[in-house]
């Protein structure tokens, strides 16, 4: 095994985690890197368009709000890092190619496969949980899946309200 | 710019203080009542009588027999011909303890009556000698005399498990939580899921062996320790493991043994039996012996439960708890850890700190799953300023105990009315905006050496960015690594403007002090006004009438306290607020609180010269 750190490529797997609206949100956060803020997620971002503040008329309290994630399913090149191998063996991350599932140490299947196994499980699970049918109930007539964008692969997120990187 | 109250309209005219908590921007309550950690949980759910599948071995070419009958207590039949034929010729022998010991020399039957409201039916055919029929016989049985979406006060560990049930997942918080001397405790049992199935693991002994040894089994904070004798046999030592297992109460699993492959059943269904894992421990096991563990595997060796399935709905406990009121404020340790029914508890708990009913509560929850999993949950169904979801990866602990544990320690820490902040040995001094750094869980599990590796600074550093609070196992003990608050976004930007959780917990503190102050001042003032235009030669203000500059002056010296106790600072930079509303002709106020941040973090540059 080469003593130098590798590249590999990796692929978000939005299916990973459901919200509970049966919305794909497996996330990944950037690594965060000695020194500077951590913000941003590999291969997806927060939308803008559809997250929305929830308060009811009038309530200033604000700051709730119901968040959804775009998901772009073009690989990303990471450095095999602990952090991102880790995300990579609980599926959270997909490998993009052969080469990266091999440094993961894990199976490779070609993304849409894997990605399209994910959702059937995701769903499935919350069928067990909620009951035969909540996951079409929630999803059917929304738009579920993650769309490929062109947008970049991670974006960087707004300014932060304060400056408290490292906690 | 006017001061705006949610839900304080123009028009409305019921008297009283109204508060309204502003996070990065009671009713008649006392500023020192005491503050309660509700435990929400399942209890063990009633066991139906019910006679399982028949399981035929060694041959299984004769006729296969049927049960039936309503079983009075639990029971493993095994039925073993020892004579082959037909009907009336066959005979067996039976037994109701899994073949530890056997009523002999029974002839057969179309119907035989063997114990316990057990029949069997032997249809006709030809038996076979040896062929043996086993199947598990389980009574109708209720555990706890709880009744459901009922609140218990709880003081003794002993009274939960009377209630709930010995090792079901309430009484087991209830049993972690307890560990914080002091907590005010109370528990609310939600109904186990409708249709859920129990999460089990399975062992099998293998091997041979000629000495004695120990083999030690760890399920969270206990240990099972099994005593292999030199004269085991596979059977006999599976049966020594179930004891052992099922002689501890507070054992969350039922042990059944069968052949070589002991068991282990979480007695409360759902999902959340999955969250248990089981690790074991051959370092003084008798050479040859072997044992192998069903399960997703874990980091460092330990093995997951699986098969569990269903979520509970907190619904109805819900309709429960939002007629609870609090003094101060109430905590709440939540075993549900599923989104659907996190985003329920997080709407009533938003909806209770409303100005117009101003009944706090924060909620706590644990995870012991996957980082991505858990970060989903904190930035997605969470987000909010009084969750707090505490997060150990494949950690050993069941996340209801993380929950009940440390929602034990903010409920009586931040519920005393001022501390040094400060932590000594281990165990935070206390206060509104208590310093939990590298706080002690003191009964929690700490994480196995051979696991260590899932834990890292940049791990840490991505948790608390992503409004999760992580714990470290620091030599033998498990340890809070920062104490926040699950809010980490306002849109699509980073938000942490209420991080610690006591940034969460001050600005209640100071609510309900501003509010015993005010019903005071409201009846010292019984009439209110504007102040007075002083330089147009109005005199000052009769007494008994409030005015915006009176009112300002109790909150000045409320925040003056605040300041001395640690819970605030720079008032002078951050002074209240106050003016009259001439269309509502109350006083409104405005009160900007700096909660004093917390010592975390030093940076210093050693420079060698």
């Amino acid at each position: 095994m080469s003593r130098f750190q590798k590249n590999i490529r990796v692929v978000s797997n939005p299916f990973s985690s459901l919200d509970h609206k049966a919305r794909p949100c497996g996330i990944v956060l950037l690594e965060p890197e000695s020194g500077y803020a951590s913000s941003g997620y590999i291969g997806a971002r927060i939308s803008r368009a559809t997250t929305v503040t929830v308060a009811p008329s009038g309530d200033l309290r604000g700051n709730r709000q119901d968040t959804v994630f775009d998901f772009d399913a073009t690989p990303v090149e990471v450095k095999a890092t602990p952090y991102y191998l880790g995300f990579l063996r609980s599926g959270a991350l997909l490998p993009a190619d052969e080469k990266s599932a091999a440094v993961a140490g894990v199976k490779f299947r070609p993304v849409a496969e894997a990605m399209a196994a994910t959702k059937a499980a995701a769903a499935a699970e919350f069928d067990r949980l909620y009951g035969e049918g909540s996951f079409a109930e929630l999803t059917t007539g929304s738009e579920a899946a993650p769309q490929p964008t062109t947008a970049p692969a991670h974006e960087e997120t707004a300014p932060m309200k304060t400056r408290k990187a490292d906690k | 710019m006017a001061i705006v109250i949610t839900g304080l309209s123009a028009d409305d005219k019921v008297p009283d203080v109204y508060n309204q908590v502003r996070y990065g921007a009671g009713k008649r309550n006392s500023a020192t009542a005491p503050v309660y950690l509700y435990l929400m949980g399942n209890m063990r759910g009633a066991q139906d009588a019910s006679i399982g599948s028949v399981t035929r071995t060694g041959g299984s070419v004769g006729p296969l027999i049927t049960t039936s009958g309503t079983p009075t207590a639990d029971r493993e039949f095994v039925v073993e011909i020892t004579t082959g034929g037909a009907v009336a010729t066959a005979v067996f022998k039976w037994s109701n303890n899994d073949g530890q010991t056997y009523t002999t020399g029974v002839t057969s039957a179309a119907t035989v009556l063997l114990s316990d409201g057990v029949t069997i039916a032997m249809p006709a055919g030809t038996y076979v000698v040896g062929e043996i029929y086993s199947f598990t016989a389980l009574a109708a049985t209720t555990y706890g005399t709880a009744a459901v979406n009922t609140i218990y006060d709880i003081d003794t560990k002993d009274k939960a498990n009377t209630l709930f049930a010995p090792g079901s997942e309430l009484a087991n918080m209830v049993d972690a939580a307890l560990d914080i001397p002091g907590v005010n405790l109370r528990a609310i049992a939600t109904a186990e899921a409708s249709g859920g199935a129990y999460a089990s693991i399975a062992i099998t002994f293998g091997g041979s062996w000629s000495t004695g040894g120990t083999v030690f089994f760890k399920l969270e904070n206990k240990t099972y320790q099994v005593n292999v004798a030199s004269s085991h046999t596979l059977q006999t030592l599976g049966w020594a493991a179930q004891d052992v297992f099922n002689g501890k109460q507070e054992c969350p699993c039922v042990a059944d043994a069968d052949a070589a492959v002991l068991t282990l059943r979480v007695k409360t269904k759902g999902v959340r039996g999955n969250q248990h894992s089981l690790w074991w421990d051959m370092s003084e096991a008798p050479a040859g012996l072997t044992v192998s563990v069903s399960g997703t595997s874990l980091t460092g060796g330990g093995k997951q439960f699986t098969g569990g399935s269903g979520a509970d709905d907190v619904t109805p406990t819900l309709a429960v708890l939002s007629t609870v009121t609090s003094g101060l404020m109430n905590f709440y340790a939540i075993a549900q850890n599923d989104a659907v029914n996190l985003a329920l508890i997080e709407a009533q708990i938003d909806a209770k700190s409303a100005p117009l009913i101003q009944q706090y509560e924060q909620m706590v929850v644990g995870h012991n799953g996957t980082q991505s999993a858990v970060t989903a949950l904190a930035q997605t169904t969470l987000n909010f300023q009084l969750a707090s979801l505490i997060f150990e990866e494949e950690g050993r602990d069941h996340p209801s105990r993380m929950a009940a544990q440390f929602g034990a320690m903010r409920a009586f820490y931040e519920g005393l009315s001022r501390g040094s902040n400060t932590v000594e040995n281990g165990i935070p001094n206390g206060g509104p905006n208590c310093n939990y750094d590298r706080a002690v869980l003191p009964t929690l599990t700490p994480r196995a050496k051979e696991a260590m590796s899932l834990e890292s600074h940049t791990k840490f550093k991505a948790l608390l960015n992503a409004g999760v609070t992580p714990v470290k196992t620091v030599g033998d003990k498990k340890t809070i690594v920062r104490a926040i608050t699950t809010k980490c976004l306002d849109g699509i930007s980073p938000d942490y403007r209420t991080l610690d959780v006591g940034e969460a917990t001050v600005p209640i503190v100071m609510s309900r002090r501003i509010a015993a102050a005010g019903y005071d001042y409201m009846a010292a003032n019984p009439f209110a006004g504007p102040d007075p235009d002083q330089a147009n030669g109005e005199k000052d203000a009769p007494e008994g009438v409030a005015t915006p500059t009176g009112w300002n002056v109790v909150i000045q010296s409320l925040l003056r306290d605040a300041e001395t106790d640690k819970l605030i600072y720079s008032v002078d930079d951050n002074l209240p607020v106050c003016e009259w509303d001439p269309d509502a002709e109350r006083i409104m106020s405005s009160v900007p609180l700096a909660v004093r941040p917390l010592n975390h973090q030093l940076g210093n540059e050693i420079r060698q010269v």
